[in-house]
């Protein structure tokens, strides 16, 4: 990996932003493919999983909650 | 501690720096040092973003907010699968785009040079403050219940933590951390284990978890909405989903552990899987200190579970008076013990009537014991003004040094340690990552080579590591200590999220108006901390708020500024 590639050393006009034309970001960004993942199909599937799961523990702390007290 | 203890607590220390060292290898280049090369698969990804959040205060601290508090505590991490979401779709993509070191370097991309180095600076002081918390907690613990020195325990523990990280990097850290990971779970499903078989013949889970619930420790959701009640559904919600955004989103110790990995796909994987299983980790750890709790309505629990401070007052002017508190506590616990064997012979003959009785005598046995316990704790005070009031550090603590069998007991102190040293050799990582990217290679020495870097990394991680150590020996007055790692990383957070959404979401505002509503932002946020009743939790909402609002003020009496060329989250 090419590290100069990084931005990290790449100087930036310092608070030249305002008013400043159109900057060009400091370094090339290539977009990123994106990637399928490895189970699931889609990741929206998976981003589903995981908020479905949030609802499914909260109505069960609840319905815990309740029921010991 | 037997010696099989011993044998297995060493066991596990040597084990695990030996094992950081063999598996970190030796890095070449500062890639290789600060992001394991780009090469960890998700699972790895996954174990190490959950180690990094876990330390030892999560297995020490939260099982006696646990006994204390109750369950409501896990209301905490409700944010945390929204934000693991958002920032997959967001973060994650823009990160690896950039082909960054560290979060901060995005943001001299998207506004300038000051608002990244404010920023990292908010970064290094937030959580080499943080690091100390961490090396601390396992420290005090061991110098409490094997009487060793405090000040040489904390130069143990960090040393130890300092050899691997310093060796081998994020490799090291990575790999460590899927052991520690391993030794964590045994021990912690062992002491389950044996909790669950030390409840008195007769009484059953179930029954321990209906005497735990009368007292109000299974209270794990509270609808109500009050600013001031510190965790509530909706403190947990909202003000828990900024601070996991900004925990998970922006602070080095979190994102380089996913930068860490081979794709885009392992990131957000690792990120996901954090999203549903933190939570119900968290509430088994909750769960252990209820039962904990339970365990000792059948049990005479001793009056205050710090032994240090106990043997203090016993031996000031004020024993006599305190061991009359504690002779009155334990004939109150012997009363509670039999209201509770009362409570759980009643809940299982079915009588309605006889049942609310015997949870009303329940319930009042243990006010009374509990009001003999504070009059204790205040005498702990009286007697010693410096004394820390809260012992929930404590309680699982002594649990298992009475009451595990040996080999047992040192297996939970290796628990204690391996998460203590995964989390703090992250930070440590982190912070030398910070400290090199974003201060040495980008203001102080720009050209140097990659050797210099590494050189300058291995350095800073030895000097991150000091400051832990230092900081840890002042950090012995801090309550739970749970608590006071989530109040200090609110006091930061929300201001750093403000930053990082304005830089993702609202792209003609530029640097100048972000970097000063930040300063105001930081300024409004301590004032909430020092000047008002707001619970730690909201912080998180008011300083992100504050940057977003006033940076699209600001913006307004500036001169316009053209939309950044860099894409958006996503």
């Amino acid at each position: 990996m090419d590290d100069s590639a990084s931005g990290a050393s790449s100087p930036s006009p310092e608070g030249g932003a305002e008013g400043s034309p159109r900057r060009p970001s400091p370094v090339p960004i290539p977009e990123a493919r994106e990637e399928p993942p490895p189970f699931g199909g889609r990741w929206n599937t998976l981003y589903a999983v995981v908020l479905g799961t949030l609802a499914v523990l909260i109505a069960l702390f609840y319905a815990f909650t309740k029921a010991f007290e | 501690m037997s010696h099989l203890d011993w044998a297995v607590l060493a066991a596990a220390l040597v084990g695990m720096v030996a094992y950081g060292v063999w598996r970190g290898g030796r890095s070449r280049d500062i890639r290789g040092f600060l992001l394991a090369g780009n090469e960890m698969r998700w699972g790895t990804v996954a174990i190490s973003i959950m180690a990094t959040q876990a330390s030892a205060i999560t297995f020490l601290s939260t099982p006696g907010q646990a006994y204390a508090d109750g369950m409501r505590f896990v209301q905490f991490y409700l944010g945390l699968p929204v934000a693991m979401v958002v920032l997959a779709v967001t973060a994650v993509p823009l990160y690896h785009r950039l082909k960054v070191f560290t979060a901060y370097e995005f943001l001299e991309n998207r506004f300038d040079l000051k608002t990244r180095a404010l920023t990292a600076f908010l970064f290094l002081t937030q959580r080499g403050l943080a690091a100390g918390l961490t090396i601390f907690a396992p420290a005090l613990i061991l110098s409490v219940i094997l009487g060793w020195n405090l000040r040489v325990t904390i130069v143990v523990i960090g040393s130890l933590v300092v050899i691997y990280t310093t060796s081998g990097g994020a490799r090291a850290v990575g790999r460590t951390q899927v052991l520690q990971v391993g030794i964590i779970l045994a021990g912690m499903g062992a002491a389950f284990v044996v909790l669950v078989a030390s409840l008195p013949s007769g009484v059953s889970l179930l029954d321990a978890m209906h005497v735990a619930g009368k007292a109000g420790r299974l209270n794990a959701i509270d609808l109500s909405f009050d600013l001031s009640n510190r965790y509530t559904l909706w403190s947990g919600l909202i003000g828990g989903t900024f601070l996991a955004l900004s925990y998970f989103g922006t602070d080095q110790s979190q994102v380089q552990r996913y930068l860490a990995g081979r794709s885009v796909a392992a990131s957000r994987l690792g990120l996901l899987f954090n999203g549903v299983a933190k939570v119900p980790m968290q509430f088994g750890i909750l769960f252990l200190g209820a039962l904990v709790f339970a365990f000792y309505q059948f049990e005479a629990p001793p009056v205050f579970f710090n032994p240090v401070q106990t043997a203090k007052v016993r031996a000031s002017a004020e024993g006599g008076r305190f061991a009359a508190l504690e002779q009155r506590y334990h004939e109150l616990t012997a009363v509670r013990q039999q209201r509770a064997l009362d409570l759980v012979r009643v809940m299982d003959n079915g009588d309605p009537q006889a049942r609310r009785d015997a949870e009303r005598a329940f319930v009042q046995a243990g006010s009374e014991a509990d009001a003999t316990r504070r009059r204790a704790i205040a005498l702990i005070r009286e007697a010693d003004p410096g004394a820390d009031p809260s012992d929930t550090n404590y309680v699982f603590l002594s649990f298992v040094v009475r009451y595990l069998p040996a080999g047992l007991v040192g297996l939970v102190l290796a628990v204690v340690f391996a998460a203590s040293m995964s989390a703090s050799s992250a930070e440590l990582n982190a912070l030398a990552s910070a400290t090199v990217v974003d201060v040495y290679r980008r203001l102080l020495d720009p050209g140097a080579s990659e050797r210099r870097y590494l050189l300058v990394s291995r350095l800073a991680t030895i000097f991150w590591g000091i400051f832990a150590i230092a900081f840890a020996q002042q950090a012995s007055r801090l309550g739970s200590l749970v608590e006071a790692v989530n109040i200090l990383g609110s006091l930061f957070y929300g201001t750093i999220l403000g930053i990082f959404l304005v830089g993702f979401y609202l792209r003609s505002i530029s640097g100048t108006a972000v970097f000063v509503s930040a300063l105001i932002a930081e300024a409004a946020v301590v004032a909430c901390y020092l000047l008002t009743p707001i619970s730690f939790l909201w912080y998180n909402v008011v300083g992100c708020a504050f940057v977003v609002v006033l940076a699209a003020t600001c913006q307004r009496f500036l001169r316009p500024r053209a939309p950044s060329a860099l894409p958006a989250g996503g």
